[in-house]
């Protein structure tokens, strides 16, 4: 119990455990999925960003190019026409670049291409122009986006005011890269990005049906993030807000132009399959918990029910034997009423009644006790069986949390650790790209001043004639970029080969075309020849620099020469510098692999040397899309992930500490799996401890199991065997009765006899109705459908209940439909037990008034409806109690009912067989004034004969049990083959008025024997008997070459009438089969049909009636002895009487002889000559029927053959006191008494006779001729001898009985000298 | 009675079988003659060796023959007049008071021409007299 306790209470944590584990992991694979979320956003942020960026600063760039060409051609005093050309070539140059339209406009006047403005066209009044002036010279404007005039395109306009601070230069860009890039973006990730001017006006969406139009109309969702972000000043701002329902991150971030760049990454709908997956995975878990759940308690419930169905069969049992008690207490009674009455001869009977009530009484004691035990045993193997379901169950439950549990487990750990590299790889990619832009950033910032002087150069080449003007103007330049080290036009072929702003000329053999920047410049792909070296200690400084170089051409296209630029290293490596934390850092190397930054120095690239990346042991990271473990500088094991800057062809390698890429993702993982496995090691725990509990329960049940098994199936036996056991004695029972009733004429035995009857007949219909119910509810109780007699059930189903209706002083009133059909087809035992059923019912519950009994029908295509209606003036059935009624046990109105006797079971059974017959029973009552049961029945019509008027039919007598013997046939042979020999007095005893020769066998081989030996006209066998059964007999019979009734009608007689018993019996050979207690007139009617007529005679009345009752008559009443027996052998009242005086004449020979073998016992020998002489007793006690004498004498005998001693020294003395007091009770009632008084005397004359009757006597025994010789004795007898003689004379006699005729021819001779 | 039956018997001149019965129980072998001496001449024998020497005296038709006897039981007498070339014709039906099928097969091995269990009625020993009778013929 206590172990049932732990247990719930550990199922209920695991279970909690279980769910919060499963919770956890889904909240830890959210996070995983909203660091993803969050990493598309920030992708998509910087993607948009980025172009946006990159045209911005472009665009900015071409603006500060044609400025700078338009002042250069105004100093040169370049004509308008001129200007415009510039204008124009300038538009087509840039047109890759999106750029729509390059004007210059000053007030009152504009200088275009392709545009003609009109009249009221007013330049001062352009936003352009305003926005430069207001900015002033040298500041770029960037106007906000507006719909282009000509093709309705969205535009944005860069300008700026030139020196003279009137003339100011526009440059017109459509957004459609910015367009096509957010549609790139979209695509890519499946977010959405916007730009959205500061007014919410969108200008950038990959819906391009939104752009132009307000996001607070279009995409209210994203309006309040947007407003925020306004309102707050934020620029860089994020939000994590609920858009239809959806978590959304919405992240922001500002162009240079003051657009917004807006970022929506909608969690739910970017993760929609890890989401389904993650429901599918809660909703299975949480379902395989309900379930267990549910089993759980189901299991719980239906333990409960069934026990209190345990204490409801357990009532009704002790009820039941109650019953049964009364009805045994009931011919217990009658049977002492009917003892106190003083008659020898049914004393005798009831003598023997009272001792088989007695075995019953035993019997059902035995069976009750038998019941019982077998329904506790039953319960507990119910519960034991129960238990082991509930233990199947609990262990079920157990591994079905567990297969649970391991299987969330090892989801939750393959989602986390995915989410894990994918959490971890996104960070570092993330932060990764962050740097790559940044180094873009810087790159594209250089190569803007890079691209400024070679525009410059290429627009104006004649620039670099004059070398000083040449080296201020790059010195000038230079001089505004803090970056730059030193910036210089090359050329191979000119007279300086190189101009540099600080004046350095090269020393003669220094060749440019060798160095390595200069090559690669040549050699670059890039549109515009554009090149970047690896990082070179500068010769000139001493420190490292990178040089960007691009090719430079003039305007017709031929080459001038490269320009390039040297940047100090740290400026680029300054770039990388703020990533150095405890956490991790980020490093640039060089297309060469060499390390250009490092937070360890050693690694630095420096004058003394270079480290490259293989050196520092980051090899495999520039081959790896995912990060990698490397062993770092510090000894510790780090993730690197690299990936190359395709601009600069540098390598950015990222490096973090594992704790900080995968640090969260990792102590949840751990945390879910410690949880996870303590959950795991909970179930274990708990199936380890319900296995022990089920084992420890095991073998405290195995010993009750084993005994209930058996018990178990020694009840199914019993059961079997109950009808025998119990309906045996009671056939015995009302056997004898029934000899008591034909016997008796005294008017009060015959009364408590019909007593004994009707509590003997109860006794049986309470024990059939147990065995019909049990039947029907295991379901063994089938329909057998015979043809049968309409008119002989009925007659049967009156003459039962007239008398019982009568008895009771009530009235019964048959009336049966004469049109009847006189034979049906159909279960008529079944038919007849329900009606019976129903008619005993009506006479139980009624005290006074009628009962009908109604039989009618109806004929529809060779089937009758056959309507059975018994209606009585019984105290009839609340309208509340009809449902009752039908109930096992349930006694309608108990209280008043009380005195009622019955099992309950009837109308159960009724009910019941109906049902199983097709049909239904139907009550019509009123409480108090009477009842109708009625049903209808279909059945076969086989002779349609009308039945005719029946109650003319019905005459037979109701109370008489007057005896009338149907024939008289002494020479018919019958043979009854039963192991009870009071059965087989009791067959006897009921056909002993037809006078026929009846043969008892007491076992199946005797049977056998039997009939090898006799022609018998009729066989009858007893079912149940040891070693061979009946069926076991008449199959062993009929394959026994020797019998000579193969042909003769045999019956089985059995107790136990079961299920298709008649087919059964019949396919085994059996003609037919007779139920216990044999009904004599059943019995009679097999046997008439079986003898042949010949051998029917007149019934010599007296004599039948009076020749052995006559003949036991004349034999004294001594305890033990069964003159019965004794006269089925010898059948001769006097042969008995002699027999008996021989057996005490020559008793005291034997026991001397006996206790002679008995003192000598411990030869081997001795214990065969004891076995024998033992025998002999036996066999004689038992032709005389001393029974007690007869069965010591053979536990003796068997004694002896087994050579077990202690049982024959046990026995021994109580055998010879035994024989001893048989023998002085038989010889008080046959010792021939010597007539004293009429003694012979002798004289001598008589002496010589008598010797001559010795010798004859002598002669005689030696031929043991005892025909002679016992006249002679019994003369001899006669004579009055002196008293030596006498005694010798006696001793003679004793021997001539023993037919001793060597000790006869001693006493002859003896005698013959005495005299 | 008895007198007349036998006159009776005598006029019809029926010779009736002999039968020689053979137990050790002096009560049974007078039993057995009142039983069955109004049918058959029958001679009483307490013992195997004694009912030898009686044979050669006067030979039986029929020898009923009870199993469990002292010293000498039913089987060594069987045989002892088995073994009698004189004797080929008697007919030899056991007396038993053992019905285990044992005992029975035990009796059915020697091969006789009958077998009664003990306590044997007249219409039994009768029976198995005239069935052995009957067998012969």
């Amino acid at each position: 119990m206590k172990n049932k306790k732990t247990n719930y209470f550990l199922s209920i944590a695991v279970v909690l455990v279980t769910v919060a584990a499963v919770f956890m992991a889904a909240n830890l694979i959210t996070g995983v999925m909203r660091d993803h979320t969050q990493m598309i956003g920030r992708e998509q942020l910087d993607a948009v960003s980025g172009d946006l960026n990159d045209m911005l600063g472009n665009a900015e760039i071409s603006l500060l190019k044609v400025a700078k060409e338009v002042e250069l051609m105004l100093s040169e005093n370049a004509s308008d026409d001129e200007i415009l050309t510039y204008l124009k070539n300038t538009k087509k140059d840039l047109a890759s670049e999106n750029c729509i339209n390059v004007y210059m406009g000053g007030d009152g006047w504009i200088i275009v291409p392709d545009f003609e403005p009109g009249a009221d066209f007013s330049v001062t009044d352009r936003v352009w122009y305003q926005g430069a002036k207001r900015k002033g010279v040298g500041n770029i404007y960037v106007s906000s986006a507006y719909e282009d005039a000509v093709s309705f395109d969205l535009c944005f306009t860069v300008s700026i005011l030139l020196n003279d601070k009137e003339r100011v230069i526009g440059l017109d860009y459509d957004l459609l890269n910015i367009q096509e890039s957010l549609s790139k973006v979209s695509e890519k990730t499946g977010g959405d990005t916007l730009v959205v001017e500061e007014s919410g006006r969108i200008i950038g969406y990959s819906n391009v049906s939104f752009i132009g139009r307000k996001i607070e109309d279009v995409l209210p969702g994203y309006y309040n993030a947007f407003q925020k972000m306004i309102s707050t000043g934020d620029k860089n701002a994020s939000f994590t807000t609920e858009i239809d329902g959806h978590e959304t991150l919405i992240l922001f971030s500002a162009a240079r132009s003051g657009w917004y760049i807006m970022s929506v990454a909608d969690d739910q709908e970017l993760n929609k399959n890890n989401y389904r997956m993650l429901r599918i995975y809660l909703i299975a878990i949480l379902a395989a918990v309900a379930v267990l759940l549910i089993v759980h308690a189901v299991n719980v419930r239906l333990r409960g029910k069934e026990q209190s169905t345990y204490k409801d069969g357990l009532k009704i049992l002790e009820e039941k034997f109650g019953e049964l008690n009364d009805s045994l207490t009931g011919i217990a009674e009658s049977v002492n009423h009917a003892a106190n009455y003083d008659d020898i001869t049914k004393s005798d009977l009831i003598d023997e009644v009272s001792e088989q009530i007695y075995t019953v009484n035993a019997d059902v004691t035995a069976f009750k006790k038998r019941i019982e035990g077998g329904k506790i045993e039953r319960t507990r193997t119910r519960r034991r069986r129960e238990s082991r379901i509930s233990l199947r169950n609990n262990r079920l439950t157990m591994i079905g949390v567990l297969l649970t549990l391991v299987i969330a487990m090892v989801l939750s750990v393959i989602i986390t650790v995915r989410g894990i590299a994918i959490g971890g790889n996104n960070r570092m990619n993330g932060e990764l790209s962050g740097y790559v832009y940044d180094l873009n950033e810087w790159v594209s910032k250089q190569k803007s001043v890079l691209d400024f002087f070679v525009r410059s150069i290429e627009s104006n080449p004649e620039r670099l004639n004059d070398y000083d003007n040449a080296v201020k103007w790059l010195d000038s330049t230079v001089s505004q970029y803090d970056d730059i080290s030193v910036a210089y036009m090359t050329a191979p072929d000119a007279e300086h080969t190189v101009i540099m702003n600080n004046g350095w000329q090269p020393e003669p053999g220094w060749k440019v075309e060798e160095r390595q920047w200069y090559m690669d410049t040549l050699a670059s792909d890039a549109a515009a020849g554009f090149s970047i070296s690896a990082p070179y200690l500068d010769e000139q400084t001493g420190e490292f620099c990178v040089t960007l170089s691009e090719r430079v051409y003039d305007r017709t296209g031929n080459f001038l020469g490269v320009f390039g630029i040297d940047f100090y290293i740290d400026k680029l490596t300054h770039i990388l510098s703020g990533s150095y934390t405890s956490d991790g850092y980020a490093f640039l190397a060089d297309m060469n692999g060499r390390i250009i930054n490092h937070p360890n120095k050693a690694y630095e690239l420096s004058a003394s040397g270079s480290t490259t990346l293989d050196d520092a042991g980051f090899s495999g990271v520039l081959y790896s899309d995912v990060p990698i473990f490397v062993k770092d500088y510090d000894k510790k094991n780090k993730l690197a992930v690299s990936t190359v800057d395709s601009q600069t062809g540098f390598s950015i390698i990222c490096v973090k500490t594992w704790e900080s890429a995968y640090g969260s993702s990792i102590s949840n993982s751990i945390i879910l799996v410690l949880i996870f496995g303590i959950s795991i090691l909970s179930v274990v725990n708990l199936i380890r401890i319900s296995m022990t509990w089920q084992e420890k329960t095991n073998k405290m049940l195995k010993a009750a199991a084993d005994e209930a098994t058996r018990a178990d199936e020694a009840k199914s036996r019993f059961l079997a065997q109950m009808s025998h056991e119990i309906r045996t004695p009671i056939n015995a029972v009302l056997g004898m009765d029934e000899m008591i009733l034909r016997e008796s004429d005294e008017d009060e035995v015959r009364g408590y006899a019909m007593d004994i009857q009707s509590a003997g007949h109860s006794l049986l219909s309470i024990i059939n109705d147990i065995l019909d119910l049990s039947k029907i509810e295991s379901g063994k109780l089938s329909i057998v459908t015979v043809d049968y007699e309409l008119a002989g059930m009925l007659r049967d189903l009156i003459n039962l209940i007239g008398f019982r209706a009568k008895d009771k002083g009530l009235d019964f009133k048959v009336e049966v439909d004469k049109d009847l059909p006189s034979f049906m087809h159909g279960d008529d035992v079944r038919i007849k037990q329900v009606i019976t059923n129903i008619l005993t019912n009506a006479v139980k519950y009624t005290e006074r008034g009628t009962i009908w009994f109604r039989v009618s029908g109806e004929k529809a295509d060779g089937v009758e409806k056959l309507k059975v209606e018994v209606e009585d003036t019984g105290i009839g059935i609340k309208e509340e109690d009809l449902s009752k009624l039908f109930s096992e046990f349930d006694r309608i109105d108990e209280e008043k009912n009380r005195k009622i006797e019955g099992t309950g079971l009837g109308m159960s059974i009724t009910r019941n067989l109906l049902e199983l017959m097709g049909t239904h029973l139907e009550v019509e009552s009123v409480y108090g004034r009477g009842s109708k049961f009625f049903f209808t029945i279909d059945q076969k019509i086989v002779d349609e004969t009308p039945i005719g008027d029946f109650d003319a039919k019905c005459v037979k007598e109701l109370n008489s049990f007057s005896y009338n013997e149907s024939f008289y046939a002494p020479r018919a042979q019958v043979l009854t083959i039963d192991d009870n020999e009071i059965n087989i007095r009791v067959f006897k005893s009921l056909l002993k008025k037809t006078g026929v020769q009846i043969t008892g066998a007491t076992s199946g081989a005797e049977g056998i024997r039997l009939c090898e030996e006799n022609k018998y006209d009729i066989i009858f066998i007893d079912h149940m008997m040891p070693d061979m059964d009946g069926i076991d007999t008449l199959t062993n019979m009929r394959a026994d070459e020797k019998c000579i009734n193969n042909e003769t009608p045999t019956y089985i007689l059995t107790a136990n009438v079961v299920v298709g018993a008649k087919d059964m019996y019949m396919e085994k050979g059996f003609t037919g089969y007779l139920t216990k207690p044999i009904n004599s007139e059943r019995l009679e009617s097999v046997i008439r049909e079986a003898v042949p007529e010949e051998l029917y005679e007149t019934a010599p009345k007296e004599v039948k009636a009076e020749q052995k009752p006559r003949m036991i008559a004349e034999l004294p009443v001594i305890g033990g002895i069964d003159w019965d027996y004794a006269i089925n052998h010898l059948k001769d009242a006097d042969l008995i009487a002699q027999t008996a005086r021989d057996f005490i004449r020559i008793l005291p020979g034997q026991v001397e002889k006996l206790i002679a073998s008995y003192d000598k016992m411990n030869l081997e020998d001795e214990f065969v000559s004891y076995k024998i002489l033992v025998h002999g007793i036996k066999s004689t006690a038992a032709t005389i029927g001393i029974i007690p004498i007869a069965g010591m004498a053979n536990v003796l005998e068997y004694a002896a053959r087994d050579l077990k001693k202690e049982d024959i020294v046990a026995v021994h003395p109580v055998f010879l006191k035994l024989l001893e007091h048989y023998r002085v009770e038989l010889a008080a009632c046959f010792e021939e008494e010597a007539d004293e008084e009429n003694l012979k005397s002798v004289n001598e004359e008589d002496k010589e006779a008598i010797k001559e009757q010795l010798n004859k006597l002598k002669e005689a025994m030696e031929d043991i001729d005892v025909d002679t010789a016992d006249p002679i004795i019994d003369d001899l007898l006669t004579y009055d001898f002196d008293e030596n003689v006498k005694e010798k004379i006696d001793e003679l006699k004793t021997a001539v009985v023993a037919l001793d005729y060597e000790k006869v021819g001693a006493l002859a001779d003896e005698i013959t000298e005495m005299l | 009675m008895r007198e007349d039956l036998s006159r009776f018997r005598a006029a019809t001149s029926v010779k009736k079988p002999v039968v020689l019965v053979v137990d050790d129980s002096p009560v049974l072998l007078r039993n057995v003659k009142e039983m069955l001496g109004n049918r058959y001449d029958v001679m009483l024998a307490p013992s195997g060796p004694k009912a030898l020497s009686m044979m050669g005296k006067k030979c039986p038709d029929v020898v009923l023959l009870d199993y469990e006897m002292p010293e000498c039981d039913g089987k060594e007498t069987f045989k002892m007049i088995r073994d009698k070339e004189e004797f080929a014709h008697v007919l030899i039906v056991f007396l038993t008071g053992n019905d285990s099928a044992d005992h029975i097969g035990t009796i059915q091995s020697l091969d006789p021409d009958g077998y009664v269990i003990k306590p044997a009625s007249v219409e039994k020993l009768t029976d198995a007299i005239e069935a052995a009778i009957k067998g012969k013929n």
